[in-house]
């Protein structure tokens, strides 16, 4: 025979464990332990959340001019909301909802000051590789705004089409004297840019300020190439400009 | 079975109930009883609910929660060139908007580090966007830029490490918390559900990589889940989209030619702290041994 006292106890002991198990069984979601020790239902919750960044694509229809500048030039690494966000206390918040929103005609906002955003790429700081496009902000701009010579969309051009040339400001190409110029160029990649041989690379319609980006850096060294850093130091910026202005033009059929 | 109710979960729950009185009842006839074994007592419960119990489509097959999506078909890893990295927290800026992540600065569930070692000095400077000259630059706590400090100093060498969750095989985040609020999916993403968290922070002190926050707003951790709303509909995470020089990479272990797995075929790659026995996922390219 148990004692009575220590029957209680056991009683007492019984009933905590019935609850804690009830509670065990009552408090955790519907879902909990369907798939381990977790509640299955928050995965789809997390997978349910809001898409932000969207694909350039997107904002082609809205914004076709942009589009289009922006895909042929340099910066279509550098997609839309990148720049085009809405960040902590910046004014444009509300344009955020339109983003957000499922409609296709999307707004986006105003990008910022051009002179704190470019610079977060391009000023050339301690830590940045060598081959991102780097200036020195204070003595490159002269205390002007980016966008006074560069077309953010196609840094490579002012905004009104015209390629920008390493001495500033923005020159008119003579398409005539890239022509004249293409004779050194011809005996490899041929008359039009279109190579007889396997060897060497098509050039025509090659998109110009690739064309442009590939013989600074011939020209500098930093792309190494006996042959064309020979023909590139040869070359002025603005000859430069011209002869990639007439291989672009070329037709690649 | 007299009540015609439709609502599987309240038809179980009262079974249950009814079934706990019963318990109740015999329990205190043997007033003997030590332990109550869970299984079999939810076993009796979900057998109490009757022929009910089987919809036809049921709300969690195997191929996991959500819609669409075979959580069993992915390993998901991630990738980061140091190489690459320029520092312009872009990727950070994306994050705070995809994922509403409080717009300070103390909080992020990515940030970039700079490592900068000065001439004749064998120990490496190291700043991120929360350094106070970083903020200053920035000319506000809500906007992220790595600034011209070193200007006037000799350089030998720099680089930046962005960093993140690492979803480890074996999460240690996941082990301490003591309500089962956090977990690892079948696809390799260690998620937590923000409205079990009892905010106890065993999880932010247990993550040997500081990936976890506070959310003050929340009253809840938060950690990166390498955008689960993106990823499971095809998507890359944001970080890894707006990246303009491709310095993160994203993809599926599952898949030869997915970005993850030729990066890591075609880089000598590395991970953060591996003695920790965490086996993380976030695999590195050009970093040295002084980044942890």
């Amino acid at each position: 025979m148990v004692p009575k006292h220590i029957r209680r106890l056991l009683l007492i002991l019984g009933v905590f464990a019935l609850l804690f198990v009830a509670g065990k069984i009552y408090f955790p979601p519907k879902s909990f332990g369907v798939y381990g020790h977790y509640p299955a239902a928050s995965v789809k919750d997390i997978a349910e959340a809001r898409i932000t960044y969207r694909s350039p694509d997107s904002f082609s229809a809205d914004y076709p001019k942009e589009y289009e500048t922006w895909s042929s030039g340099i910066h279509k690494v550098v997609k839309c909301q990148i720049c085009h966000t809405t960040v902590g206390m910046r004014p444009n918040m509300a344009s955020l909802a339109g983003v957000a929103s499922a409609s296709t005609s999307a707004t986006l906002p105003t990008a910022g000051d051009p002179l704190k955003l470019c610079v977060k790429c391009h000023e050339k700081i301690a830590g940045r590789p060598d081959y991102m496009p780097q200036i020195e902000v204070d003595s490159h701009s002269k205390g002007q705004s980016c966008t006074a010579c560069h077309n953010p969309h196609s840094p490579l051009f002012s905004s009104s089409g015209e390629p920008i040339t390493a001495s500033g400001g923005a020159v008119t190409v003579d398409i005539a004297a890239g022509k004249k110029l293409s004779a050194t160029c011809a005996g490899c990649h041929g008359p039009e840019g279109v190579s007889a041989a396997a060897m060497f690379p098509n050039i025509a319609c090659q998109k110009q300020p690739y064309l442009v980006g590939a013989l600074t850096e011939y020209q500098s060294g930093k792309r190494g190439n006996p042959i064309m850093g020979g023909v590139a130091k040869g070359l002025s910026a603005s000859d430069i400009q011209n002869v990639a202005a007439y291989f672009a033009g070329m037709s690649c059929k | 079975m007299s009540e015609t109710n439709t609502c599987k979960g309240q038809a179980s729950r009262r079974g249950f109930i009814s079934l706990l009185g019963k318990m109740c009842a015999t329990t205190a006839v043997c007033s003997g009883v030590g332990t109550v074994s869970l299984e079999s007592l939810a076993a009796a419960a979900s057998s109490a609910a009757g022929p009910a119990a089987a919809p036809a489509k049921p709300e969690f097959p195997v191929s996991g929660p959500v819609p669409e999506y075979d959580w069993t078909k992915h390993r998901w890893a991630f990738g980061v060139d140091a190489t690459r990295c320029i520092g312009c927290l872009r990727c950070v800026e994306a994050c705070k908007v995809e994922n509403n992540v409080p717009f300070n600065a103390q909080d992020f569930r990515t940030w970039v580090e700079r490592y900068v070692y000065l001439e004749g000095e064998d120990k490496p400077r190291v700043d991120s966007q929360c350094d106070p000259v970083n903020i200053a630059a920035a000319e506000s706590a809500q906007d992220y830029r790595f600034s011209n400090r070193y200007r006037n100093e000799k350089v030998t060498k720099s680089f930046f490490v962005p960093k993140l969750c690492n979803h480890c095989e074996n999460p240690a985040c996941v082990q301490v918390c003591p309500v089962g609020a956090t977990y690892k999916t079948p696809d390799g993403v260690v998620l937590i559900d923000e409205k079990y968290c009892i905010g106890c922070r065993y999880c932010v002190q247990a993550c040997p990589y500081g990936a976890r926050y506070f959310n003050e707003e929340t009253q809840t951790t938060d950690k990166c889940t390498w955008c689960y709303h993106r990823i499971t509909k095809g998507l890359k995470p944001a970080c890894v989209d707006v990246c303009p020089v491709q310095a993160r990479v994203f993809g599926d272990l599952n898949d030869p030619a997915s970005d993850i797995s030729l990066f890591i075929r075609s880089h000598q790659i590395s991970v953060l702290k591996p003695w920790t026995g965490n086996g993380p996922h976030v695999f590195y390219n050009g970093i040295d041994g002084e980044v942890s």
